[in-house]
């Protein structure tokens, strides 16, 4: 890519992010759309020119107010100019990812003022990335759907949001660089396992990472697990929807349109074929990774 | 004008999952087209690639004369209405209405002239100054609408608009919907699993399965004549029976009971080579009756069952009763008083039956 080749080139003098002193880049566009400044006093003219005509662009869109520069900077070029730490007011990182990059950011942080109820910044990474840093404590989670369905409708561009947990313990710098890199690489991680979906929270991603981050030894041994009933899609899928209501036959059944006793069935069946009590936690736990593991290999 | 035109569309994935496949339609200016099926058969992936929220693997859409695959879809001049309530929670009903105009540049007071508008069609007149918290799910998913309607689009693509309300809600709405359809004439593509929003709404409906057409047709032409297995049993609640059995003479044997196969069908069925062969017999609840009149002349298909189940439904009773160990059910009047563990007298009206072959599962016609 574009970009790392340049970085390989350039190392720090090339940004993804507006920095605090924008007219000291020259400013080019990827193919993706994606604006990257590369630091001028370390181009020779001649480089300049060739840049600016095979890649013309412009600074990312939106003049930065002090502390939306400040953030970007502490974020994507990891200075903490300005920045005081008992002064952060951050509760939650929300990252947002969009789709297309041909996006209007300041009527998108307008739409964002209609959609959430607290006061944030809106950071951006490049043209389609960027995170929300929430500055007050509010309820907005039953909300979150509505809110990006609302944004799709309006920009044609589909987003996915990332909650990220509270950051009321966090205390240093890095600590702060720590959990957002983390929340990133579970982002990341997420949009990839589940891509249908487009509201991910911290909390629901614990398996995706296991998975992730599991050996392949480990993973062969789960997907052995299910040996004896590999070959029954609707039996699996059942227990899946079983494990995902809190094992409760009611629920589940429900939501799979079949009788309870149907569902019941199923689980006694399940049980039998592979020696695993789904019923239990352990057992529960242990056959939910094996489905995650059979359904992510498929 | 906004003729739609869907030729081959195929929708495949990096992991090679064909969504879609080999998708054709011609949607009509004006029409409300509904695509129904269970989750995962491609309908939303379809509504999704008109939008231009899913890229076109294969194939040509056509809105008007426009080939538009490529075209992004801000300039495809339509309007979505999704599932969730699509609405800012923190912006009033007439900003909502409004925020979409505002990023397409209109002017103030035509923003307000359309926002009124629609309002006043949508029955929010008293309502501009609310948050949705403060609205009802009805009057939200009417907000939702109101700001698809401000745009004036050439097509609507709804998908599930009414699958987050409760039933007696939802059935207001799909009158609703209906009206506005009537009323603003714009061609509609609404998505849906539910067979009876379906029925209802349609001018013609697209039941899909696995990513693929099963059939295209009137409500009616759907629900009276079924391509095959899956449509007959999709479409109509409770769904149509389907009783495995052979073609033997004259007569339709499953197990030691016999039912007189009409002879218009009979020469279809003979003409397509299935003297004395297996076939599954399909019939809908309601064209098995236990009225004496009827049973007195039908004699030669009636057949007499133990009742399992039988559910009063207000006006209807479902009967659950097997035949020849195959479970069915009867939709008769509620005026017969009729008890569980009952036997009953029943005869099948197999003018309306269908045949289906056993393995393709397509009708015999």
């Amino acid at each position: 890519m574009l970009v790392d080749k340049l970085k390989h080139l350039y190392s720090q003098d090339v940004v993804q992010a507006l920095p605090k002193n924008p007219e000291d880049y020259l400013w080019i566009k990827t193919g993706d759309g994606e604006p990257i400044g590369i630091r001028k006093s370390r181009l020779t003219n001649q480089e300049e020119t060739l840049l600016r005509t095979l890649y013309p662009g412009e600074p990312p869109h939106g003049a930065l107010d002090e502390e939306q520069s400040k953030w970007s900077l502490f974020l994507y070029g990891r200075k903490t100019d300005g920045l005081q730490i008992e002064e952060i007011d951050a509760v939650r990182f929300i990252h947002f990812d969009m789709k297309e990059a041909s996006l209007d950011h300041s009527s998108f942080e307008e739409a964002m003022q209609g959609a959430f109820p607290f006061p944030f910044l809106t950071v951006w990474e490049n043209e389609r990335k960027g995170v929300i840093i929430q500055q007050e404590e509010a309820d907005y989670e039953d909300e979150t759907d509505s809110i990006i369905a609302a944004l799709t409708a309006d920009f044609y561009n589909e987003l996915s949001l990332y909650i990220g947990q509270e950051l009321d313990e966090i205390k240093s710098f890095s600590e702060f660089l720590r959990q957002f890199d983390l929340e990133q690489k579970w982002f990341e991680i997420a949009r990839e396992s589940l891509p249908k979906k487009v509201v991910y929270h911290h909390y629901d991603m614990l398996p995706y990472v296991i998975y992730h981050d599991t050996s392949a030894e480990t993973l062969a041994y789960l997907t052995g697990l299910l040996e004896s009933v590999k070959t029954e899609k609707e039996l699996l899928y059942s227990i899946k929807v079983y494990l995902e209501n809190n094992m409760n036959i009611s629920v589940a059944s429900k939501k799979l349109f079949i009788h309870r006793n149907s569902l019941q069935y199923r689980v006694e069946k399940f049980i039998e074929r592979t020696g695993i009590d789904v019923k239990t936690f352990k057992g529960a736990l242990l056959v939910y990774l094996a489905i995650l593991a059979r359904d992510m290999r498929a | 004008m906004a003729e739609i035109k869907l030729e081959h569309i195929y929708k495949k994935y990096d992991n090679k999952f064909e969504a879609v496949k080999d998708f054709n339609l011609d949607i009509r200016d004006k029409e409300f087209i509904v695509f129904v099926g269970p989750s995962g058969c491609g309908k939303s992936t379809t509504l999704r690639m008109i939008a231009g929220l899913e890229d076109i693997s294969d194939g040509g859409l056509y809105i008007g004369d426009r080939k538009v695959n490529d075209v992004a879809p801000k300039d495809r001049d339509i309007a979505m209405v999704f599932q969730n309530y699509a609405l800012y929670p923190h912006m009033n009903v007439y900003d909502n209405m409004a925020f979409g105009l505002k990023l397409r540049k209109f002017d103030k007071q035509e923003i307000e002239r359309r926002v009124k508008e629609a309002a006043r069609i949508l029955g929010l007149e008293q309502l501009l100054d609310r948050k949705p918290k403060a609205l009802s799910g009805g009057q939200r998913q009417r907000v939702a609408l109101g700001r698809a309607i401000v745009r004036d689009p050439q097509v609507f693509l709804m998908d599930e608009p009414l699958s987050n309300l409760d039933a007696k809600l939802r059935v207001q709405m799909r009158a609703e919907i209906s009206k506005l359809h009537q009323r603003l004439q714009t061609t509609t593509i609404y998505v849906t699993h539910d067979q009876t929003e379906a029925m209802t709404m349609a001018t013609r409906i697209v039941v899909m399965k696995d990513g693929v057409i099963q059939q295209v047709g009137s409500p009616k032409q759907v629900y009276d004549t079924p391509d095959n297995v899956f449509v007959g049993g999709f479409i109509g609640s409770p769904a149509m029976n389907f009783l495995n059995g052979q073609l033997e003479d004259s007569h339709f044997k499953m197990g030691n009971i016999k039912v007189k196969v009409p002879e218009g069908k009979l020469k279809t069925l003979r003409e397509n080579g299935y003297a004395n062969k297996e076939v599954v017999l399909g019939i809908r609840p309601e064209d098995i009756h236990d009225e004496p009149v009827f049973i007195e002349s039908s004699q030669e298909t009636k057949i007499t069952a133990k009742i399992d189940v039988a559910e009063l439904m207000g006006a209807e009773t479902y009967l659950y009763s097997k035949v020849a160990d195959q479970d069915f059910i009867a939709r008769v009047d509620s005026r017969t008083d009729i008890q569980n563990g009952q036997d009953v007298e029943l005869a099948f009206d197999m003018h309306k039956a269908h045949f289906f072959n056993p393995e393709s599962e397509e009708r015999i016609k």
